[in-house]
Formats: structure tokens, C-alpha cells, sequence
């Protein structure tokens, strides 16, 4: 009897985990198709790169990553952690907003600072008014520090996201007991918080780098030499697409190698949750003086990082609306909404399946598959769209005679030149960042609730449906949240595998602000805020409306 | 066995979504066109564009009225639109390929993605050197590579060619975007072809020592910078200058006030122009329609409206410039081919690079 479910177990488990690899191996089609076109012969274009331009861009490129790594990461963890540990005047509105800054592309940002602290701009037009001479460049942005700065602001939500509803969901018993046995916030954080939020922190981060090293519109305007932008000056100045393949290859090698690492130092560490319940943080009322202070600090951050860029936006906004051509609105509207959320949602499905399935699987071949679904993150959008282009094209090609079965009128590029080629380079990009928020989440609550859940007697999918989900809610809303914003102001992607007459609102934004007409392109922009602005709101309400886990 | 059932469930759920991703658009597409086609068989033509202009989209409408022919719009960069139609071969649906820059049509030209036309109209507007040796791609627009100057420390008098820039004595002074700025790769190409690769790259290397600060930004921020007094002069588009004046910030309009426009070479070679221009795609499956909407682009109510809306010159001689145009006086261009342009934008890249122009 006991032999003969085990049997029965085991054959169920491999189907679920054939479903998760397949689409793991679907979904890293477009890279393949990529690394099969690198080239290592050295011929001259190379040669010319590696002379000239690979020495500082790798240095830049390095530079830009940590630094902004270092600033992101402070900024994010903590945020994330006085919004789980303390309670304060305004906390339901932080809690929020703090997520909006990631719906203005670092491109945007990057317009918008140069523009506000240049000479046009409020702050220097004040001073000449005023009759304050500055001496040019003191306040020029356009360097790389400054890129470091754009990006800090603008990709920080990655790792506020995951490490907030993690540190929400799954560390109050031991924070709790922390603070019991007496310790100092500050100890706690250490001792506690830190090590705690190893798991979503470090995928937060690798996001960061993946959105920094892949980046080409801020770079290009502040004229920094990176990886990125010899992946594109290549391409874009030769015509050829062979540096820039073998660029992105070795980018992606470096990426995943420190994916490995990364999982390697992890190690056996695995937390599983330590009692019974997955006790919500009690946060800590602030007093007094205390109160005033932090409100005033985030207050601060949250008008650098939003309020002052976004009212400038508004400003042009007002200037320029008139030269904007806000016809097709409502068509953009949908198209960009319908597909942002159409593909949202089958990256949260696609990742909780794969993520459940990974726990029950090999270590190898878990993280394998792990893996690779980030490989779609690592290197530039444009790159991916190519990689993307050519699977559908030759996947139409193969499959004409059928399409043909069933209507024999039909053109042979019948995918490729539709939507779909779209939304799956979506998924193929977006995978990472849900992986990190489902899969820290699952990391986190272990196997065992679920084990709980069938010794009552039913399966793993059902258990994981019923019971996990459930518990897991606040990781999957951050996730979605991330997802779909993140998607809502995509560009590189719909750019090269858009289909005839689709525009979105982030291919709007694109056409005035390549043209230098930023004040125009902020019409389109700031409706892109307040869509992702309603949908955070949208989630909240959800999350609030129907009680679920939510902490009183 | 209800394990089974969920395992199944979540599948066909699955399966559902993707097949709805998936299939939801085409099927939407798919009776459309085929009604379409059962039809009178609508008349359309397919464009890959570079240009992103709100003024564009309202010619093409105005074609659609005037011949009942459909305009279907991928709009993206060059380069990525160049490995699009590339990647999908003799099936591609475009029919026009539409860029800013010549560069980019010599390329398309090149990887064989274009054909050659033969229109009459297209050759009496359009002059010989804007257009393709073999009428592969033509010019419909052209911009010219000026210098714009701070009027209270430079005098026109003190200015005369692009070679002028290298004097040491502009030192500091002059502001130019970067490398991968397409406009300044074409600029240079023009001089490999006009002064020979040995003096261009000695022009390039003695423009990077006169730099007054590394390049970055825009065109539009050169400018700025000119009349922050970060330096002097600065080389960019008149396109750009024109957008500036008409800005919608009165703050930008105010500070050109203090600017003027040069144009270089006016006893040489003529000033660099380079050209926004148009290939009808090698398998194009609505050439004709291809053929018609680009001769509608050269003919006179088009070429009025680049003129007026964007800020650029017409190439089609019986047309004016806008008024602002004309006020900044007429010039004398570089003659050479632009085709010349194409063929020696890598070289010019390579310079840049050679030179340590960031």
C-alpha cells in the first residue's frame, strides 16, 4: 500500500515537473538563438573594440554597477524594513508610493534631472534671477555619478518590493522574540533583519544589475561608455550584429556566473519557517519627536526620487500639451493595458509553477531551472527581441504547411508579425522578476505547510493552491505590482516586435523624447505614472478589501 | 487522484491563458484581413519608419484620403528595423523603409533589403546627389551640420570652416555631442571623402583636444551649454536649433536669442547636410503602392509640410523653406554623393574611436 503510492507519487511529480521545464526551455528559446550566432573568430571589428572601447567600458560598467548596488540596496532594505518594523504617521502612503518610482524608465528620470538642474532648468534660472552666478558644471548630473544616482532612484523598488513583503510575512516570530529578549532596533537589524532577508535582497539586487548592465537609453544621453553602449555602437555604427553578440555572451556569462556564486554561498542554508505560524511583524509605534523626524526623512526621499521629477514632468507637461497628438489615446490605453496584464499574469502563473515544482526536484536540476529563467533579464532588450525574431520566424516557417491545413490563404510570417511574438518576449525578459518574488517567497515557507497539508490528504498542487498561495499573497501583489509596471514601460522589446499600427504609451514617450523633445514626451510619461500609480492603488484595495493575512 | 486532478487543472488552465495570449490577436486579425481581402482587396502599403513625427503621421493620412491607400506603421530605430526585415527574409510585410539618416539606407542598400525604383517624378524632384547612384533609396529631407555660436564672445567674422575649429585657439570652446551620434559620424565621413582619411582623422583629433567638456547630451544640450558659457561654439543640427527656437519652454526660446547660426564652408566644400530618406523594401509585396506614397513624400504638398512642421529643407527645389529657415539665409551644401556618406560610416566610426572622441 505505502510502496504503491509512493509509485503513484512519484509519476505525478515528473509530470508537473516536465510542465515546469518545458516552459522553462520555451522561455529560453529567443537566448539560445542568440549564444548559437556568437562568433569567437577575432576579426577586425573585435579587435578594434577590445583596443579602444572595452577597457573603459568594462571599468564604467563596473563602477556603475556596484555603486549603484551600494545606493540601491541601502535605500531599498531601508525603507523596506522602517516600514515592517515601525508604525508612524503616514505609513499606509509610504508604504505605497515607495513602489511608483519605479514606473519613470531611468531614460526619463535622466531627461528630466539634466533638464531641471541645466540651464533652463528651475534651479539655475532661480539663481540668475537672484543674481547667484554658478559656475557651470557645478551642477551638472550628466556624469556618472550622477547615472548612479538616476539609477538608485529609479530601480531601488526592486529590492524595497521583495524585501518588505518578505520581512512582512515570515520574520515576525523571530523579530518578535528579538525584541523580547531586549535587543536595540539596531542590534535587531544586524543580527536579525540582515541575515534574514538574505534570500529577497540578493535577488533584488541581481535585478538591479540586470536592469543596469542591459540599460542603453540613460547611458547614451549621459554619454557613458559601457558594455552596453559598445553592444550598441557596434551594432549601430558598423552594421553588424557580431560584437554585439559576442558582448552580450559575455555579459550573460558574467551575470550567471555570479547567479552561481551567489547560490553557492547561500548554500545548505535553507530557512525553513521555525514554528507553526507565520506570524505577521508587530510593528513598533513611534513617539513623539521620533515621529516627526523619520516622516520628514522619507518625506525627503520620496520627493527626490518622485514628487520633484514628476511635477516637473507636469509642468512641461502643461507647456507642451498642446503639440502632443493625443489621438488613438484610447487604443493605446488598451493595447498597453490589456498586454501588460495579459503577460503579468502568465509570468506570476508560469513562476509559481515553477517554483513549486522546483522544491520537490533534484538541487541541480532546480536551480538549473532556476536559472535559466533569468537568462532573458541579463542582456539588452534589443538583443533578446533579435533572438525572439528569429525563433518566430523560423518557428512560422516550419509550421506554414500546417497553418496552411487550416486556412490556405494564409501568409507564411503569421506569429511573427502578430502580438503574440510580443507577449512572449515579455514573459521571456519578465521571468526574472517574478522568479524573485515567487520563488524568495516559496524559499521562505519551506515545504511544510505543504507536507501539513497532505497528510490531510491532499496533493501537492492542491496544498500549494490552498494553503501556500494564501500565505503568499503579499510577495505575489509586490511581484505583480513589479511586473506589470515594469511591462507598462517597456520599450526595446516593442519597439523592434511591435506589430504594424501598435503603439504603446512607453513607444509614445519614446518618439518625442528621441527627438529631444522632453517636454512633450512627458505627456505620455505621466500617464504612464498614473496608470501605474491607480494600480497600486487597485492592489492595495484588493489586499485591504478582503482581509486575507493582512495585519489588522 | 485529486492530486492528479489539480496538476490537470492548473495545465489546462495554463494552456488556456497562453492559447488566449496566443491566439486571441491573430484570430482577431486573421477574418479581418481575410474579409478585407474577399473584398476589393484594399489597397495598402506597409512602412518600417525611423522618423516619429506627429507632422508624418498626419501626411500619411492625407495620402490615405487622396488615394484609398491604407498606411500600416512599424515605427522603431534604423538599425533594429534593418535586422528586422533582415530576420524575416522574402515573407516580410514591409514595403517602405524609412530612415533619418543615409547612413542607415547605404546599409540597407548593402545588405540587398532594398530595390531599385525607377519614377520619374521621384528623379526630376529629387536631386542626383541626394538619391541612390542606382535609385535604390532617396533623400526627402535634408538637415544641414551647422555650428550655433554665443553672439556676445564669438563675431561670424571669426568663424569660417569645420577645419577652423581645430585652431588652438578655440580651445575649451567647442561643444559636440558623442560618437555614437549618427549626425557626427556622417559629418565625419564626409570629410574622409572630401580631405582624406589622413585629414579627417587629424580634424577629429584636433576637435577631441578643443572640446570644452567630454561630450554628452543631446544636440539641443550643446546648445545649452553655449549659452551657459561652458563654451562658444557648438556643432549640431539646424533641426534642433529650429525646435529650440519654437520650444514650448520660454525659457529655452529665450536663451537662443543669444545664439546665432553659422554655416561652414561656405568657401569650400559647402556645409555637411545628410538626409532623412525612403527604399521600397527588395520583396515588397505592394510596390506600386510602395512607389506612390514615396513620390507623394517628394511632391510639393509634402515637401511644404517638412518644411513648415519639422523644421527641415525640402529637397524638392520649387519649394521654400519655412520662413524661420529662410531668415537663417541660404548656403552652400556639400555636393558630394551621400551615398559616399554610407559606405564610409564605419571607417568614420572607427576614427572616433581611434581619436578617443567618447
Amino acid at each position: 500500500m505505502n510502496f504503491i503510492k509512493k509509485q503513484n507519487l512519484k509519476r505525478k511529480v515528473s509530470m508537473r515537473s516536465m510542465l515546469a521545464f518545458l516552459t522553462v526551455i520555451i522561455i529560453s528559446l529567443p537566448v539560445t538563438s542568440i549564444i548559437s550566432r556568437v562568433d569567437f573568430s577575432s576579426n577586425s571589428n573585435w579587435e578594434h573594440f577590445k583596443q579602444y572601447l572595452l577597457p573603459d567600458a568594462v571599468g564604467n560598467t563596473l563602477f556603475l554597477v556596484i555603486a549603484t548596488l551600494l545606493l540601491s540596496g541601502i535605500i531599498g532594505v531601508l525603507l523596506a524594513s522602517v516600514i515592517a518594523l515601525f508604525d508612524f504617521p503616514l505609513k499606509r502612503f509610504f508604504e505605497w508610493v515607495f513602489y511608483i518610482p519605479i514606473a519613470i524608465p531611468p531614460y526619463i528620470a535622466a531627461y528630466v534631472y539634466a533638464g531641471m538642474l541645466g540651464y533652463t532648468g528651475i534651479i539655475q534660472r532661480l539663481c540668475r534671477s537672484w543674481g547667484i552666478s554658478l559656475s557651470p558644471g557645478w551642477l551638472d548630473i550628466m556624469n556618472i555619478r550622477g547615472a548612479v544616482f538616476i539609477y538608485s532612484i529609479t530601480l531601488y523598488p526592486y529590492i524595497y518590493g521583495v524585501v518588505k513583503s518578505f520581512l512582512e510575512n515570515h520574520s515576525g516570530n523571530l523579530i518578535d522574540t528579538a525584541r523580547v529578549l531586549g535587543n536595540k532596533p539596531m542590534k535587531i537589524f544586524a543580527k536579525v533583519v540582515l541575515p534574514l532577508i538574505r534570500i529577497p535582497l540578493t535577488g533584488g539586487l541581481m535585478l538591479v544589475m540586470m536592469e543596469v548592465v542591459s540599460d542603453y537609453g540613460l547611458i547614451k544621453y549621459f554619454n557613458i561608455q559601457t558594455m552596453s553602449s559598445i553592444i550598441f555602437s557596434s551594432w549601430f555604427g558598423m552594421g553588424e550584429t557580431g560584437v554585439s553578440i559576442r558582448i552580450s555572451f559575455y555579459v550573460m556569462t558574467f551575470i550567471i556566473a555570479l547567479l552561481v556564486i551567489e547560490e553557492i554561498l547561500r548554500g545548505r542554508k535553507k530557512y525553513n519557517m521555525g514554528s507553526g505560524s507565520s506570524k505577521s511583524i508587530t510593528s513598533i509605534k513611534l513617539k513623539g519627536f521620533k515621529n516627526y523626524v523619520l516622516v520628514f526623512f522619507l518625506f525627503l526621499f520620496i520627493a527626490v526620487a518622485f514628487l520633484v521629477p514628476v511635477s516637473q514632468m507636469a509642468v512641461w507637461a502643461i507647456l507642451a500639451f498642446q503639440k502632443v497628438n493625443l489621438s488613438n489615446l484610447n487604443l493605446i490605453l488598451f493595447n498597453t493595458l490589456l498586454y501588460s496584464t495579459i503577460a503579468t499574469i502568465l509570468i506570476l502563473v508560469l513562476n509559481i509553477l515553477i517554483a513549486h515544482s522546483r522544491r520537490w526536484m533534484g538541487t541541480k536540476s532546480g536551480f538549473i531551472m532556476g536559472k535559466l529563467t533569468q537568462l532573458g533579464y541579463s542582456i539588452p532588450g534589443a538583443i533578446i527581441a533579435i533572438g525572439t525574431l528569429t525563433i518566430f520566424v523560423a518557428f512560422d516557417g516550419f509550421f506554414h504547411p500546417l497553418y496552411r491545413f487550416f486556412d490556405p490563404n494564409v501568409k507564411k510570417l503569421l506569429l511573427s508579425t502578430g502580438i503574440t511574438m510580443l507577449v512572449f518576449a515579455f514573459l521571456v525578459r519578465y521571468m526574472a522578476i517574478g522568479f524573485n518574488s515567487v520563488n524568495s517567497a516559496f524559499a521562505k515557507v519551506g515545504l511544510k505547510y505543504n507536507e501539513a497539508a497532505r497528510s490531510l490528504g491532499i496533493g501537492r498542487t492542491k496544498a500549494m493552491l490552498k494553503v501556500e498561495l494564501p500565505l503568499l499573497k503579499n510577495s505575489l501583489i509586490a511581484g505583480f505590482i513589479l511586473i506589470f509596471i515594469d511591462i507598462l514601460k517597456e520599450l526595446p522589446l516593442t519597439l523592434l516586435l511591435r506589430p504594424f499600427n501598435y503603439n504603446t504609451l512607453a513607444s509614445k514617450v519614446y518618439e518625442y523624447a528621441n527627438d529631444e523633445r522632453i517636454h512633450e514626451a512627458s505627456v505620455p510619461a505621466l500617464i504612464i505614472i498614473f496608470l501605474s500609480v491607480l494600480a497600486v492603488m487597485l492592489l492595495v484595495w484588493i489586499n485591504s478589501g478582503k482581509g486575507g493575512i493582512r495585519k489588522k | 487522484m485529486k492530486f492528479f486532478k489539480s496538476t490537470t487543472l492548473i495545465t489546462m488552465g495554463l494552456s488556456a491563458i497562453i492559447l488566449f495570449a496566443g491566439c486571441s490577436p491573430a484570430s482577431g486579425k486573421t477574418p479581418e484581413s481575410n474579409s478585407k481581402a474577399a473584398e476589393t482587396k484594399p489597397e495598402a502599403v506597409n512602412l518600417y519608419t525611423d522618423r516619429h513625427y506627429d507632422s508624418d503621421d498626419v501626411l500619411y493620412s492625407t495620402f490615405s484620403k487622396e488615394t484609398g491607400i491604407t498606411v500600416n506603421i512599424v515605427k522603431g530605430k534604423s538599425d533594429e528595423l534593418i535586422e528586422r526585415l533582415k530576420t524575416e527574409g522574402a515573407d516580410t510585410e514591409a514595403d517602405l523603409f524609412i530612415t533619418a539618416d543615409v547612413g542607415r539606407l547605404h546599409r540597407a542598400k548593402v545588405s540587398s533589403l532594398l530595390q531599385s525604383v525607377d519614377s520619374k517624378i521621384l528623379n526630376t524632384n529629387i536631386p542626383e546627389n541626394l538619391r541612390d547612384k542606382e535609385n535604390y533609396w532617396f533623400g526627402l529631407t535634408k538637415r544641414a551640420r551647422v555650428f550655433v555660436y554665443a553672439k556676445d564672445r564669438v563675431k561670424a567674422s571669426e568663424l569660417s570652416t569645420y577645419e577652423d575649429l581645430t585652431n588652438p585657439r578655440w580651445k575649451e570652446k567647442i561643444l559636440v555631442r558623442g560618437a555614437d551620434s549618427v549626425y557626427n559620424q556622417s559629418l565625419l565621413a564626409s570629410f574622409i571623402e572630401t580631405m582624406g582619411e589622413e585629414n579627417a582623422k587629424k580634424w577629429a583629433a584636433g576637435i577631441v583636444a578643443n572640446m570644452a567638456r567630454a561630450p554628452k547630451g543631446g544636440d539641443r544640450d550643446q546648445a545649452k551649454a553655449v549659452a551657459a558659457g561652458e563654451g562658444d561654439i557648438a556643432i549640431m543640427n539646424t533641426y534642433y536649433f529650429g525646435l529650440m527656437m519654437n520650444s514650448s519652454d520660454p525659457e529655452e526660446k529665450k536663451l537662443t536669442e543669444n545664439l546665432a547660426i553659422f554655416f561652414p564652408d561656405q568657401e569650400g566644400n559647402g556645409t555637411h547636410i545628410n538626409v532623412s530618406g525612403a527604399g521600397v523594401v527588395k520583396s515588397a509585396k505592394n510596390k506600386e503602392n510602395a512607389i506612390k506614397l514615396l513620390e507623394f513624400l517628394a511632391g510639393e504638398y509634402a515637401q511644404k509640410s517638412f518644411a513648415e512642421a519639422n523644421y527641415e529643407y525640402p529637397v524638392l527645389k520649387t519649394v521654400d523653406s519655412s520662413d524661420l529657415l529662410k531668415s537663417w539665409g541660404s548656403f552652400k551644401e556639400q555636393t558630394i554623393s551621400l551615398s559616399k556618406l554610407g559606405e564610409l560610416n564605419e571607417k568614420a566610426v572607427i576614427i572616433l574611436n581611434e581619436v578617443g572622441w567618447k
